[in-house]
Order: structure tokens, then C-alpha cells, then sequence
């Protein structure tokens, strides 16, 4: 038995008693066993340390303790603001995803057709000649970086400067274009600034929480109880939710209302037509903080490689969004959307009631859609029509999937148009940029580099030839897998993954990297609500594994960048996140110094003058903001955009030869694509594998019972799936639900890339599928 | 190899004797409380027979009244 195991056993052990002891508790009234016991049972005598949880986008503060250079305990801190303690399924075991028994800890490099271990040394030297040559045969966008919101903030950063400042490449891009990119569109096109104005402190002020196509009950678990926890302390507040599958989420609500897939765009637009109708509107604030617009509409599908939408907004009237909205009468929507009228009145009732905070909550139901930019201008809608935002309770909040979608793909430049501050395609942003970066402005291209789909369609044409994926397992998580699976096998590709354990993507690698996870290694994430967490290394990574930024700057120094990455392998996450600091200086965006984040459980930015700010926009809350009252500083104008966006249809809706709706997402118990979760024993038994959802009517239609097996086909292929029927999710009749986590049962074969054509993440929610028994 | 936590009651009078019996199986771990005369007992064993086997020896002590599981895992990696 090694030293892990038996630390490992230790601390199974002291787990087993800290049960007991607290049912002895519970069992009997003024137990008291000896300050030992207590003790070995309470803690062991641990030495607790924090570090954000690895898993989703909450950003729950955990404490872990280490014994003998291994992780050994985990528990929620309760000086955490975000999750006061608790911690969910997946958090209370985030430790055990550390120790799987496939760790990598070699290099490995594809020879005569197998993945062989090499020397690290060996790996890099042929990672930095194969950009070389691949740069100088088929030119410099040949070369793609896709890393994702697992990446740390200094890593992200890393591959920013890297990528953009030192190798003047923007095809670099990270998975939260899967997942949060339509969230980015709505916050620029409505507040022209990304990221929410609100914070988890919400959660203790509103009233009513309206859930538009999200499940937190099972994806964003401890938010989810701060709901429950605000409905248990105040009689008054409801929780509304707005779904297509009935969901945990569903039963725990006040009121569940479904709406057929798509359509929520409808249903957005019926309730502004009835707080309008009814004169429930907040005159003075449109008057003073808002200004209408439209874009163009039938934009398409993004169906098409190298289909470059650009939106044309012109500014227009409230009264032409009244004439707008009179094909959204709450009849009228009822018949598109499958809501009753009098609920859509019910809903303008809660947003237009005055006396009500509202704070409406949005994952990727509404991100993952064909018109993803266009619901989420929707629904910030609702809350610039009531003037029911940026202050406490008043809230539209969109959550994240990653750990750091928002601290490190959305702010630090790894999105293929953006830079650290601004865009690519702004002058003053590419000077700014190139001044801390210290190189020369024209080294940074203005031309934005492929969006995530088009890297991988880019892949197949020949126009990528090099690609660099880590944190992240696209050969799972991409829609339309086949295409892009084959792409990666094509003559002259050439594919790195930095990963930490084997997975669909390594399999297609030619050289692999075995990377540090979490807190084998120091580092930062930024979570939903804009708050930077800082963490330091607190176990040794195994074997030759090491942070991903590291390997970037082995990389880049191979590739002759030392001067712009003088740090060494101790002290490049602080550097890093120093030199990124500068980037963001000022009252909008000012990040928390790093002296700062250590002492604390996370500080939210803009951090000014010692101080986070809570809430964003208004005068009260905000020192970037003038005056007294809300200033929308983000748009030239500081004010926030209206917006006339129509239903539009999905690009495949179900017809004959394919007559159900699929749709796609998570469980509790899985986080992504399963990677790490299915490591952990415990989480792992809970959900095994992929299954499909049915409503009980179509399974008794198709003479289907639980655990039978289902033929899925839709354009792109056939899979079959045990089926659940009447499990903890019920999709309506005519439309059924999978889980992406199973790398097993890869449902990502059947989906379709077609995407939002202004944010282009794509709709994993919904395509046509024909439903058998199998 | 199983690790499992019990909370042991004993019967009356029995309290002492109880910690003796218990103490004398390998792979206890006794965590006794004296005011209220009740122990909780964590278990180590190798593999799933010998828990069995322990199991069985616990519940046929006369000086155990009851002997409620907690807590129970057996390692298995997917």
C-alpha cells in the first residue's frame, strides 16, 4: 500500500466517524465523546486551505486540507459570500477528481501510429517546431489555440499574449463559445460591456426569481438553495419557472410554465406587449436611460462554412416597438408558444408590479439557441421596460457552465475578435494591448480569427493545419462530431491536447501533454458574478504534469518570445496576473490585487480603492457610474439598448421523417464532458451512463418502459440509448432529452452546428431526431 | 477494501464489556462515549469477506444490544 492510499484511507476514515458521531448527535441529545475523537472526527487536525471549486461556474468557495503532500478533505468555507459553507455533490468530492487511476503524468507522442511516453523536454521541442514549420509551409492562421473557462486566468492570459501579442494569430478561442458567447452578444449589444451588473447578494433582495430555460436546482446547485433559502424566509417571494422539460428545478417552483422550443422569444415579446399594454412601464427611466433599436432579422442559421453575419442596428422609437410588439398579444403568443395567455399576463404582472424586485436567471437554454444574442437582448428587455436593474433584487442574471468562462475567456482576450481590454479591431484597444505587451502594435492582426466552429470547419478545409487544445474535449463536446472527429485525422493536421486524464481528444492527438489540475498548481478564476478567487499550489502534481500557461511559455520561449515572458515556472501565475491587472486599471474594470485575493475569499471586480462593487451602472453602487441614478457607461450614449427582436423558428424543426425535438444538456452529478466526475467512484455509480429522456405518453405509445433501449436518428446518424422514462427529467410529449457527459454515448453525433449567427454558439437545445424502439 | 462507521448500543449493564469484545476484533476503531454509554465503531477491512465476517462477529456479541451502519464504502474506480 503507497503512502496515498494510506492518507487516502485516513481520511475515508476520519469521514466515517465525523457520520457517526453526527448521527449520535442527532440520536442522542448531550453525547459527548472524548476532544480527540471529536476532534479526529471534526477535522483530524487538519490544516484547511482555500481554493475555488474546480467544477461549475457558481464559484464556491472550498476548503481543502492536505496531509503528506495529498489532498485528503474537502469542505465548503463558510467565509465564502458565494455558498456560505455548503458545497454540492460534485464539490464536497472535487479532491477525488485529483486521483483517478489513468492520471497523465508522461508526455506522450503519436509514433508509427500509437501515443508513446517521451520526456517532457522531447514533447515541447516538437510542439514548438511542428508551429514553426506548419507556419512556414501554410502561413500563420494555420495555427489555432482552443482552451476554455477551465483555463486560469494567467493561463488564459498567457495564451492572450501568446497567441495575439507575440504570434500576431487571433484564431484562438475558448470553449466558452460553446457555451457563453450569446451571453457576451446580450450584455454588449444591450449594456455595450460584458458581464452581469448584479452579484449573488440578489438572491437575498428579490422577490421573484423567473428561470428561463435553466435547471440550477441540478446545474447550479448552491444558487439554487439560496433561492430556496430567500422563498423560505419570506412568505411573498415565488420562484417561476420557465422551461420545455419538467426538471428538479420545475418541482421545487412556485409555478412551472413550458413553452415549446424556441419560442421563448415569443413569450419575451408577450409580456413587454402586456407591461406596455397596461401601462405598467417605468416612463421615467426608458425617458432617461434607454434608447430602441433593431437589427436586422432572418439572419440565418450559420449553417454555411465561412458565413460572416454582421448586424446593421439603427436606432428607432418606443413607439415603433409598440406597433413591433402588437403581433405579440398574449393570444397571439399563446398560439406560438403553447403558453395560455393568462399566464404570459401573470408574468408582465410580476415584472410590472412596482412593488416587486425581480431577478430573472438565464443559463444555456437561453445561450444555446439559434437566436441567442436576440433572447438575451429579450429579456433585458423586460427589466429596462420596468427599470428593474442594476439595483439590489433587480436583477437579470445570466450564470456560467466554467469555473472561469467570465474571469479568464471573456476577460482576458481569448475570444478570436477580443484582446485583454476591447477588440482586435479598435486601434486604440490594439495600442493599449501592445503597450503593456510591450511589442509592436502592428504585431497584433485587426482581423478577428475563426470563431470555435469555424476552426474546426477549418480543420476539415485545410485552412487550420495546427491546433492546440487544452482544458477542454472538444472531440465530446463539439455538435456535428463526425465532421469535425474526421477533420482531425486528415493528411497534414497536426493536434496537441494538454489534458489530465485520456479522453476522446487525446485519442486523436499526436502529442499529449500532461497537465497540473487545479490545486497542484496556483492560480485564479473569475466566477458568474465577477469575482476573482486566487488559490495556491497546495499537493505536487504527479509525474512530469505541469499548469498549461507553463507549457504555453515553454513554448513560447522555444519559439524565441523570452522577453515578453521573462517569469519563471514559480512565478508566472502572479506575474501574469500582475501584467494582465494593467489591462483593466481604472473605475469599469479595475481587478483586485493579488495581495488582496489571497487574504480573501474572492473579490469581485470593478475593485476600486479597496472596495468591490456589487452592483454596476448606477451612481449608488458603482464609482465608474455619475450622478445618482443609473449610468449605462458601457454604450456612448450611457444608456442601455432596447431591443425589437422577432420569433424566428429554429433551423430544424421536427417534420415528418424526424418528428421529435432533442434536446441536449447535464445531471447533477456529471460536470461537462464526465472527464474528471466520472473519475470520482461515488459520482460515477450515481449516473453510469447516458440515457434518454421520454415522456411517459410516448413511451407507452412506442410500448417503451424504463431501461429499454431507443433508436435516436437524425440527419447526421443513429445512436441507441436505454431509455428513462418518468426519471428526475420529463420532456414533453413529441420531444426528448439527452446528457452530453458520456464519452461513451456520444450525442454530439446526432446534434447540429447550426449557431447564433451574431454570437455563432451554437444550439444544442434543439434539432429533429426520429424516436424508436430499438 | 470496505471502511464502515456504526454507532453500538449496549445492553444493559454492558457498556465496559462491550468496549472489551469489540476492542478484541482486528480492524476496530472504538470511539466511546462514557456518560452516555454508546461507542462508535469505525471498521477497516481488507476486502468484502472479512467485513461480512466482521459484521457477522459484532452483531453476535451478547454485549451489543444494536449495532447501527452509518457509514459505508468499498472502493471501485470505473
Amino acid at each position: 500500500m503507497n503512502p496515498t492510499d494510506t492518507t487516502r484511507r485516513s481520511f475515508l476514515k476520519q469521514m466515517a466517524a465525523a457520520a457517526a458521531i453526527s448521527t449520535v448527535a442527532e440520536l442522542v441529545p448531550g453525547a459527548a465523546f472524548a476532544g480527540e475523537a471529536k476532534e479526529k472526527a471534526s477535522d483530524g487536525g487538519l490544516h484547511w486551505q482555500k481554493a475555488p471549486c474546480r467544477f461549475c461556474g457558481t464559484g464556491c468557495g472550498l476548503l481543502v486540507a492536505v496531509e503528506h503532500g495529498v489532498a485528503v478533505a474537502v469542505k465548503g468555507d463558510p467565509a465564502s459570500p458565494v455558498n456560505r459553507g455548503l458545497a454540492c455533490v460534485k464539490g464536497f468530492h472535487a479532491i477525488l477528481a485529483l486521483y483517478g487511476k489513468d492520471r497523465l503524468t508522461n508526455a506522450l507522442v503519436r509514433k508509427n501510429g500509437k501515443l508513446v511516453p517521451v520526456p517532457l523536454k522531447e514533447a515541447l521541442d516538437l510542439v514548438a517546431a511542428k508551429m514553426k514549420e506548419i507556419s512556414a509551409k501554410y502561413g500563420k492562421d494555420s495555427i489555432a489555440m482552443y482552451g476554455s473557462g477551465q483555463w486560469t486566468i494567467p493561463d488564459g492570459y498567457v495564451a492572450s499574449k501568446f497567441m495575439k501579442g507575440c504570434l500576431g494569430n487571433n484564431n484562438l478561442e475558448g470553449n466558452a463559445r460553446l457555451c457563453m458567447s450569446s451571453a457576451v452578444t446580450g450584455f454588449m449589444t444591450s449594456f455595450g460591456m460584458d458581464e452581469p451588473m448584479g452579484c449573488y447578494d440578489d438572491f437575498d433582495h428579490a422577490d421573484i426569481f423567473v428561470t428561463w430555460g435553466n435547471n440550477p436546482a441540478e446545474m447550479h446547485p448552491v444558487l439554487f438553495s439560496r433561492m430556496l433559502e430567500r422563498k423560505q424566509n419570506s412568505a411573498n417571494v415565488k420562484l417561476i419557472d420557465l422551461s420545455t422539460r419538467t426538471t428538479r428545478s420545475s418541482h421545487a417552483s412556485d409555478k412551472h410554465i413550458i413553452f415549446k422550443p424556441n419560442t421563448d422569444l415569443a413569450l419575451a415579446n408577450g409580456i413587454a406587449h402586456e407591461i406596455l399594454a397596461r401601462g405598467w412601464q417605468n416612463n421615467d427611466f426608458l425617458a432617461k436611460h434607454v434608447t430602441v433599436r433593431k437589427g436586422k432579422t432572418n439572419i440565418g442559421y450559420g449553417l454555411v462554412d465561412k458565413e460572416n453575419f454582421k448586424d446593421e442596428p439603427v436606432a428607432t422609437t418606443l413607439d415603433e416597438y409598440r406597433e413591433f410588439l402588437k403581433d405579440y398579444t398574449p393570444e397571439k403568443v399563446e398560439k406560438i408558444s403553447g403558453v395560455s395567455a393568462a399566464n404570459i399576463r401573470y408574468l408582465a404582472s410580476l415584472y410590472g408590479d412596482p412593488s416587486k424586485r425581480v431577478m430573472s436567471l438565464w443559463c444555456m437554454g437561453m445561450n444555446q439557441h439559434v437566436r441567442g444574442t436576440w433572447i438575451n437582448n429579450l429579456v433585458y428587455n423586460l427589466h429596462l421596460l420596468t427599470g428593474k436593474i442594476a439595483t439590489p433584487g433587480n436583477s437579470p442574471f445570466s450564470l456560467t457552465g466554467q469555473p472561469s468562462a467570465c474571469g479568464t475567456v471573456r476577460e482576458v482576450g481569448t475570444l478570436a475578435h477580443r484582446l485583454p481590454h476591447g477588440v482586435v479591431t479598435n486601434e486604440e484597444d490594439r495600442k493599449h494591448a501592445a503597450e503593456i505587451w510591450q511589442v509592436p502594435v502592428e504585431r497584433i492582426n485587426p482581423k478577428p480569427g475563426l470563431h470555435t466552429v469555424e476552426i474546426f470547419r477549418g480543420l476539415d478545409r485545410g485552412d487550420i493545419r495546427f491546433l492546440w487544445v487544452q482544458v477542454t474535449n472538444p472531440m465530446v463536446t463539439m455538435p456535428k462530431l463526425k465532421r469535425y472527429r474526421e477533420a482531425t485525422q486528415k493528411e497534414d493536421r497536426f493536434i496537441v491536447v494538454s489534458d489530465v486524464y485520456p479522453t476522446p481528444t487525446t485519442e486523436i492527438a499526436d502529442v499529449v501533454l500532461p497537465s497540473a489540475m487545479w490545486i497542484e498548481r496556483e492560480g485564479l478564476f473569475g466566477n458568474s458574478e465577477r469575482r476573482t478567487q486566487h488559490w495556491n499550489e497546495l499537493v505536487p502534481p504527479p509525474g512530469d504534469a505541469v499548469a498549461d500557461g507553463w507549457q504555453l511559455i515553454e513554448v513560447a520561449h522555444r519559439l524565441g518570445f523570452t522577453k515578453e515572458f521573462p517569469w519563471t515556472r514559480e512565478n508566472y501565475n502572479e506575474k501574469a496576473y500582475e501584467e494582465y491587472c494593467k489591462h483593466q486599471a481604472g473605475k469599469k474594470h479595475g481587478m483586485a490585487p493579488i495581495a488582496d485575493l489571497k487574504k480573501n475569499p474572492g473579490l469581485p471586480w470593478p475593485y476600486v480603492n479597496g472596495k468591490s462593487t456589487k452592483w454596476r451602472y448606477h451612481g449608488k453602487f458603482d464609482p465608474a457610474a455619475s450622478g445618482n441614478t443609473w449610468d449605462f457607461y458601457g454604450n456612448a450614449d450611457h444608456r442601455a439598448n432596447l431591443w425589437l427582436r422577432p420569433y424566428e423558428p429554429a433551423a430544424e424543426s421536427p417534420d415528418k421523417e424526424f418528428p421529435f425535438w432533442l434536446c441536449t444538456g447535464r445531471v447533477l452529478e456529471h460536470w461537462h464532458s464526465g472527464s474528471m466526475t466520472r473519475r470520482i467512484p461515488v459520482l460515477h455509480r450515481a449516473v453510469p451512463h447516458a440515457y434518454v429522456e421520454l415522456n411517459p405518453a410516448d413511451a407507452k405509445r412506442m410500448g417503451v418502459v424504463d431501461g429499454d433501449k431507443v433508436r435516436l436518428t437524425t440527419r447526421r446518424g443513429t445512436m441507441v440509448f436505454p431509455a428513462s422514462v418518468d426519471g428526475r427529467g420529463v420532456p414533453e410529449p413529441g420531444q426528448v432529452f439527452v446528457p452530453f457527459f458520456d464519452e461513451k454515448l456520444l450525442i454530439n453525433e446526432l446534434t447540429l452546428d447550426a449557431h447564433c449567427p451574431i454570437s455563432k454558439q451554437p444550439d444544442y437545445k434543439k434539432c429533429s431526431v426520429r424516436v424508436e424502439k430499438a | 477494501m470496505p471502511i464502515a462507521s456504526w454507532i453500538l448500543f449496549p445492553t444493559t449493564g454492558s457498556f465496559e464489556q462491550m468496549l472489551h469484545d469489540v476492542e478484541s476484533i482486528e480492524g476496530c476503531e472504538l470511539l466511546p462515549d462514557s456518560v452516555k454509554q454508546i461507542a462508535v465503531l469505525v471498521t477497516d477491512t481488507p476486502d468484502a469477506r472479512s467485513d461480512k465476517e466482521l459484521c457477522d462477529r459484532l452483531q453476535s456479541l451478547e454485549s451489543v444490544a444494536q449495532a447501527a451502519l452509518v457509514f459505508a464504502h468499498a472502493e471501485e474506480t470505473p
